[in-house]
């Protein structure tokens, strides 16, 4: 089930709340847990005894793990669980890759977190282990079991006797969840129109300006909808009393791919710095370790994000940029910042072109037409770019300001002046016209479909 | 106590006004707004979507009435078959009731008709002909819509009850006493200096990227349906001349020799076939009354990829057949004929094959070519000037 889904809205959360907040607290662990499981289950049935296989494996072997402190086999025990965890992973991926098995929802979030718990016992970081229910309820969170963003266990004070509520703190959750929505109904699944027509036409069909306009708009889309998802969950999760999480800071207005992927998809990024480049020695060796480094880290979060080649092909791409910049590009932006900029908005709408078409044939066609140097053109002329352009600039303008730091700072700037009344009823308009987006796309599934 | 709920209001207004919003929405019934599978709605961005669900709305109400008007058809469909067309004669008032009473077609239908004993004759004496006549029914005039495999996935408020038959058309203007046109290629595409092609972004794709577009005119775009293609004002195009215009308007101020007509994709989604077909026939025959030259074709519905057919209870080949099914029965074979171009784009299984197209629906730019070859390989040539 995902958020922008009338029955997760309008039925499952508000019902979830009000036992949230009705119940003591010490029932509110295993109302998260059982909630989380009814939400899975409602998604994906048929996957569901696989997550609750792991999560119980996970806790088992945790407690082993701890139980051992100090001692030689205690590594071991990690690698075994390490082991177990990203095989199942891998096994899904493959058959995915292979059989063209549908993935379990969410297996690469879950997976994730459980190895970040583990880890984190391991080291420390988390002094005791939690007992099951608060493990598997960590585990399982629902709004962040499908999409992220992954919570770390050791930093997000999972604890739910922490748990602040109050009215106050739903009023700014329930903000941030309203703008996360708005986001991505009003501008994400407008732009994904876009993309559509493109993939419709096929990619020789269009011209270069419009694969142009395609790549900023499916960077654009991207970044709306994954960012607007994030904060959607970000809200529910302060309304639920968790501390809000930033997944991503501005990314567009980066200077280098680097600091661009430290400000997308944080939880990500800063998972695979945590758990796999530091470990495997991260920059503190010799350079040429560094750069295998981050070249094992790229084709690693290449093959989490899909099994096809043109994704392995995307975390080289990047990969090699990032390593550029280590050796001199970043030296070279610092002096001038604004090439610096230049250089991520031309460089990241490219990498995205790795990432969306769906093999690496097509791949070879979108960048045969960026690129007009080979392959022939099947599309009527560039006229095409124009009608487009009329249709979609509105979406493609709106979000380009957003991506904008200042833009968004005056925004949400603090305004104490005026009355917060005026606020809420901007954002209601925003709420209503996100609901209303949704349901003329469910009650009439055809409307996506014109043909 | 007043003064503490205006306190809390100030403290958490969004929280206060959605909550109260929710509430008063619901009290005043407006629930469908929030609540999927509202019923009464109406969208400001799908008008035709609305004013074709209001159709059915209609329709619906009489469905069975309609359902048991197709069984009785069955058993005459049977019949028609059986029996060899009888030659005969038509009177006067006969014809005049077949082309509606329009005058310009009575004239047109008389000339041609002494044009066609001429012709036949010239044909005769010389092997240099420019039009064939099959004498056979249905054998080479007609064609049959391509099958598909079934993958089960059809749901069945789209598509017909088992069994459901339609009538064939028999009767038409342009070939008289039991002669059929048969299809055959066209020299060149001159063919279709004087064509017309009427549809939705199918049409639209092959006007742009087949680029037939420097040769036929075209009235044709995205989610243009049976239902609202009479309705909707958009951009003519024509080798010459771009205008926004009604079809109302292009069919009485031009005059065409060819129409090519492919409409269905976006009607799948609306219950039912019988009604499909009904509105189809309204269509060619304003068309008809407005054209009264023009060689009619029907373009049956492109079939969808295999994935899709499998997976979409709206969008699959199973559907897709029936619909096409019924609207070959239109088709007379003297002055409206079937033809269907996705058959270049099938493999055995009657499904697109997946390397055409993208989206599993349409073709991708580089291939609406193929549809173009089909289309000269599959004319109908009256006269000389019909080339």
């Amino acid at each position: 089930m995902a958020f922008t889904d009338l029955n997760f809205l309008s039925r499952f959360l508000p019902l979830f709340i009000i036992a949230f907040y009705l119940s003591p607290r010490r029932f509110q662990t295993v109302e998260l847990f059982i909630g989380s499981l009814l939400f899975y289950a409602l998604g994906d049935p048929q996957f569901l005894p696989i997550l609750i296989a792991l999560c119980g494996v996970n806790f088992l072997l945790a407690k082993i793990s701890k139980s051992q402190e100090g001692t030689e086999g205690r590594q071991w025990i990690l690698a075994a669980i390490v082991f177990i965890d990203v095989a199942v992973l891998v096994v899904f991926k493959l058959l995915g890759l292979f059989y063209g098995m549908h993935l379990p929802i969410g297996i690469s979030f879950y997976i994730f977190k459980m190895l970040s718990y583990q880890v984190d016992i391991y080291q420390g970081k988390i002094k005791q282990v939690p007992d099951f229910l608060e493990s598997c309820a960590y585990f399982t969170l629902f709004f962040q079991i499908t999409q992220g963003p992954i919570m770390r266990y050791s930093k997000a004070e999972f604890a739910s006797s922490k748990h602040r509520m109050s009215l106050i703190r739903m009023e700014n959750g329930l903000k941030t969840m309203i703008i996360g929505l708005a986001m991505k109904t009003i501008l994400a699944d407008r732009l994904a129109i876009l993309w559509n027509e493109a993939v419709k036409v096929g990619f020789g069909g269009i011209s270069t300006p419009l694969a142009w306009m395609v790549a900023i708009g499916y960077s654009l889309q991207l970044y709306m909808d994954f960012w607007g998802y994030s904060l959607m969950a970000s809200g529910i999760g302060v309304i639920l009393g968790f501390s809000p999480i930033d997944n991503f800071a501005h990314p567009y207005a980066a200077t280098s791919i680097g600091e661009f992927y430290r400000r997308w998809h944080m939880t990500l990024t800063s998972w695979f710095r945590d758990y796999v480049y530091i470990p495997l020695g991260g920059s503190r060796k010799s350079v040429k370790r560094t750069l295998i480094n981050i070249m094992l880290v790229w084709l690693l979060t290449g093959f989490w994000h899909g099994g096809g080649l043109h994704f392995v092909l995307w975390g080289l791409f990047l990969g090699l940029f990032i390593c550029a910049e280590k050796l001199f590009l970043a030296r070279f932006f610092e002096k001038f910042p604004i090439l610096g900029h230049l250089y991520v908005l031309l460089v990241i709408p490219v990498s995205w072109m790795f990432f969306a078409p769906s093999s690496t044939v097509e791949v070879g066609r979108f960048m045969a037409r960026l690129f007009p140097l080979t392959g022939k053109f099947a599309g009527a002329s560039s006229e095409d770019f124009i009608t487009y352009f009329h249709q979609f600039s509105p979406y493609l303008f709106v979000s380009g300001a957003l991506c904008a730091p200042p833009v968004f700072k005056l925004l949400t700037k603090d305004r104490s002046g005026v009355p917060r009344i005026l606020e809420s009823v901007l954002l209601l308009i925003l709420l209503w016209i996100g609901l209303y987006q949704i349901n003329i796309s469910q009650a009439n599934p055809f409307l996506y479909f014109n043909f | 106590m007043m003064k503490k709920i205006f306190y809390i209001i100030k403290k958490i207004p969004l929280l206060s006004i959605v909550l109260c919003f929710g509430i008063f929405a619901r009290l005043i019934g407006a629930v469908t707004l929030v609540l999927p599978g509202g019923d009464e709605y109406h969208f400001n961005e799908a008008p035709m979507y609305a004013a074709a669900l209001d159709r059915i709305r209609d329709m619906t109400e009489d469905y069975e009435a309609s359902q048991m008007q197709v069984a009785t058809k069955t058993v005459e469909v049977k019949k028609t078959e059986a029996v060899k067309p009888v030659k005969k004669k038509l009177t006067p008032q006969e014809k005049l009731d077949l082309i509606k009473g329009y005058i310009s077609v009575k004239k047109e239908a008389v000339i041609r008709k002494q044009q066609f004993s001429e012709a036949k004759k010239a044909r005769l004496a010389s092997s240099n002909g420019t039009y064939i006549f099959a004498h056979e029914y249905p054998a080479k005039a007609l064609i049959r819509p391509a099958r598909a495999k079934d993958y089960g996935m059809a749901d069945g408020t789209y598509t017909d009850p088992p069994g459901t038959t339609y009538e064939y058309i028999n009767e038409g203007i342009f070939a008289q006493n039991n002669d059929y046109y048969s299809f055959q290629a066209a020299k060149d595409e001159s063919y279709f200096e004087n064509a017309l092609f009427v549809g939705d972004s199918f049409s639209d794709g092959l006007r742009e990227y087949g680029h037939m577009g420097e040769k036929a005119a075209f009235f044709a775009t995205e989610s243009l349906t049976v239902y609202n293609i009479f309705d909707v004002i958009l951009t003519y195009r024509s080798p010459l001349e771009t205008f926004n215009a009604s079809l109302e308007g292009i069919l009485s101020g031009r005059e065409y020799k060819k129409i090519y007509i492919l409409l269905g994709m976006n009607e799948m989604g609306v219950p039912s076939t019988p009604q499909y077909r009904e509105q189809y026939k309204k269509v060619i025959e304003r068309i008809r009354a407005l054209q009264p030259d023009a060689i009619i074709y029907i373009q049956g519905i492109f079939h969808v990829s295999e994935e899709r057919s499998k997976e979409d209870p709206v969008y699959n080949n199973t559907a897709i057949v029936q619909r096409n099914q019924s609207i070959c029965t239109l088709a007379n074979g003297h002055d409206i004929f079937y033809i269907e171009p996705s058959v270049v784009y099938c493999d055995k299984k009657g499904n697109m094959v997946a390397s055409y197209t993208n989206d599993g629906v349409h073709p991708i730019a580089e291939h609406y070519q193929l549809w173009r070859q089909y289309l000269n390989e599959h004319v109908i040539i009256r006269y000389e000037r019909d080339k």
